[in-house]
């Protein structure tokens, strides 16, 4: 058994490059977390105080009628819950698939030796060149032509596989020795088990990280659920949210409080996730084992 | 192998997407019309209302009622009409809805559906010069859901407290806003705490251009041809902005939160606010006790002291209109739906605070019965429908940039003109 001899700590000074270095990053810190400790600040309050200046950073009680009312929502149909859902639905079904897919995508392109491998995979991240809204008005139609408004195929449709993410599975799994691959070949794996039993569990922090990223970015997505989710029982979260602020008439507290709502999930997944988020920065780093 | 596989896969991916779908209308039978509109609650309510009523007396029509933030309605409506699969029926800002009508996106009023037996008829129920900015071509394309101007509202209290009389006191001219602002204005160094009056910063063809007009400057010739006329009246009106402004007499400023929007609080830092009728309504419901106080009261719009033209707020309007690509029934049925809600005009006006201006409603004692409705409707008469056409939106960013370059930035009135001048000109000779 052997021992480990723990070296005593020596005090070392502090230098003004890592002072300045702590300052910055707090600096960014406070710069980030504002409008965050705003939203819950305000979340609690009436609108008049929100209103009030200078912003009274601790509410002087707990204005519970705003979550009520984001919850009941401005004609008291609870529309929210289904909203609340329907993003939990299409955020999921979208995350799930973007994973599968652009695992497998990724898989073959930094695995698999074929005719015309690059071409494709430049042709893949071209597609990151194109603005959403450059391609909204055909995607509509296509939608519309496929009477696939107010559904939750055309929620997701658009969006079940990126290449962002068929990028991020390829750096990552470029690294991967080919001799492990080759092993379990010769061991009688087929293909797909070989990606299924081998590479998917070896691709932990990547796919946490591409799973965070992409229900991220479908939490938050407002302009194509804006087009496609005409009924109110197939908005989601975002389309909820933007209705609080009417024309003539912005229900601060209220929007405020949703905001609130509909952040929990996300830093419910980000809390519980970020260890593998942070490993997940290794994603592009060469790790040739 | 593959590629077999993969034209599969595809094949049963197509033929699986109308699993996800959701039903289409069926050509003939019943009819469902789509509705979309902007989000409002007290609106809604009334219209939820409206729809099951017309849905009780036609029974084969169903009336599909969609809301969205009004800021996403134009982008929303743009790409729906351009991929052929806008709703029936729509209502949008007639600065923005003025290119549908252009562009042939919309249907006329339908005057047997809509009760009239002429454009002349429908145009004479309305009050003079309303519905010109939907009337191409002797059609009418669209009915005023709303059509709203601004006037001051005022703190009495906050008035008061400064030593003013607001029965006798209040700014009668832009001069006594200046003079009256001084005296309620607070400041914490440089930070006003409290503002005697602001302006709508965002709107300047509703609230700004009328104070041009009043000094016989104009945005756009009467041929169309020249923008922002008379340089001695916008010199003047620039030199107002920039005194008004934190490097002048620092009574207001845009970086400010919105005057309208503090003004209910009653939080002792809004003296003056320009709003719409609609405004007495928010206050009912954000600061009851406020309201019942008798502490507020709606002035006219102020006038500069040597005006050449009586000019009030600017009118801008919402108009109901309807989709010239749906099949005729269908434009039919729109229209009679759409004549059911407006023929509530007095409810849209006691309960949501919007003006339908028909003459009937105009003259009936509800209208003269809401507080204030006078002094509205008195200001109207005095101004025009805001400045509506394809590039009213960038015309609009101009203003704003000359406004807050004097304001903000210590550019000379002069040379923000001149940039004014010469950007309009440009943006007008595109149309």
């Amino acid at each position: 058994m052997s021992t480990i001899a723990i070296q005593p700590r020596t005090s070392r000074m502090i230098s003004p490059v890592t002072i300045l270095i702590y300052l910055i990053l707090l600096g960014a810190l406070i710069f980030t977390l504002i409008p965050i400790v705003f939203m819950f600040s305000a979340s609690m309050m009436p609108s008049k105080d929100i209103l009030k200046m200078p912003f009274r950073w601790i509410p002087r009680g707990f204005h519970w009628q705003n979550f009520a009312k984001a919850v009941a929502g401005n004609d008291g149909s609870y529309i929210f819950i289904r909203n609340f859902m329907n993003s939990m639905i299409v955020s999921g079904i979208v995350t799930l698939t973007t994973v599968i897919l652009s695992a497998i995508t990724g898989y073959g392109l930094a695995k698999f030796r074929f005719k015309g491998r690059n071409f494709v995979f430049l042709a893949i991240m071209a597609t990151m060149m194109i603005p959403f809204e450059a391609i909204m008005i055909p995607l509509y139609m296509v939608a519309t032509k496929f009477h696939l408004q107010n559904s939750y195929g055309g929620l997701t449709l658009p969006f079940l596989v990126n290449a962002f993410g068929v990028f991020m599975m390829r750096q990552y799994l470029l690294p991967f020795p080919d001799e492990f691959l080759d092993a379990t070949r010769i061991d009688g794996a087929g293909e797909l088990g070989i990606f299924w039993y081998v590479v998917l569990p070896n691709c932990a922090p990547a796919i946490a990280t591409l799973s965070i990223l992409t229900f991220r970015s479908q939490w938050d997505n407002l302009l194509w659920p804006l087009l496609i989710a005409q009924s109110e029982k197939m908005k989601t979260l975002p389309l909820y949210i933007v209705k609080f602020s009417a024309e003539k008439y912005t229900n601060e507290g209220a929007m405020m409080a949703v905001a609130v709502l509909a952040s929990i999930p996300m830093l419910i997944l980000f809390f519980t996730m970020s260890k593998y988020f942070v490993s997940g920065s290794a994603v592009f780093n060469s790790r040739k084992g | 192998m593959m590629k077999k596989a993969l034209l599969v896969s595809l094949l049963i991916m197509s033929l699986a997407l109308p699993l996800f779908a959701s039903g289409a209308q069926e050509a003939t039978g019943p009819v469902t019309i789509t509705f979309w509109t902007h989000e409002d609650p007290n609106r809604t309510a009334l219209e939820d209302r409206y729809i099951a009523e017309f849905q009780a007396a036609n029974p084969d029509v169903t009336i599909e009622r969609v809301t969205n933030s009004s800021k996403k309605m134009p982008e929303l409506l743009l790409t729906a009409f351009a991929a052929n699969e806008g709703p029936h029926i729509f209502n949008t800002q007639i600065e923005d809805g003025y290119a549908y009508i252009a562009n042939g996106r919309v249907a006329p009023v339908n005057l047997g559906a809509a009760g009239f037996k002429s454009v002349k008829d429908l145009k004479a129920s309305y009050v003079d010069g309303v519905l010109d900015a939907v009337s191409e071509d002797n059609n009418v394309y669209g009915l005023p859901l709303e059509l709203t101007n601004w006037a001051p509202y005022l703190n009495k209290q906050i008035f008061r407290d400064a030593g003013l009389d607001p029965e006798k006191d209040y700014p009668k001219t832009w001069e006594d806003m200046v003079a009256v602002s001084q005296k309620i204005v607070s400041r914490e160094g440089e930070i006003i705490t409290r503002r005697g009056f602001d302006f709508r910063y965002p709107y300047y063809l509703v609230s700004m251009v009328p104070m041009v007009e009043q000094l016989g400057g104009k945005l756009v010739s009467d041929d169309g041809k020249t923008a922002i006329v008379g340089d001695e009246a916008w010199l003047k009106f620039l030199q107002f902005m920039a005194d008004w402004g934190p490097n002048g007499l620092n009574l207001g400023s845009p970086t400010y939160k919105n005057g309208r929007k503090l003004f209910n609080s009653n939080n002792n830092d809004m003296g003056m606010a320009m709003s719409g009728l609609y405004q007495a309504g928010r206050i009912r419901a954000d600061n009851p006790d406020f309201y019942n106080s008798g502490d507020w009261m709606v002035i006219p719009f102020p006038q500069f002291e040597d005006a050449v033209e009586d000019v009030a707020s600017a009118y801008y309007g919402h108009f109901y209109m309807v989709n010239s690509q749906k099949a005729d029934r269908e434009q039919k049925v729109a229209w009679e739906f759409i004549t059911y809600m407006l023929s509530h005009s007095e409810e849209y006006l006691t309960e949501v605070g919007l003006i339908q201006p028909t003459k009937a409603l105009m003259s009936s004692e509800t209208f003269a019965n809401i507080p204030y409705a006078d002094v509205f409707a008195a200001d109207m008469a005095k101004g025009n429908i805001v400045y509506y056409a394809e590039n009213s939106a960038k015309i609009q960013e101009l203003i704003k940039e000359a406004v807050e370059g004097v304001m903000l930035s210590g550019i000379a009135p002069e040379k923000a003109l001149a940039s004014l001048k010469v950007k309009a000109q440009e943006v007008l000779d595109q149309e």
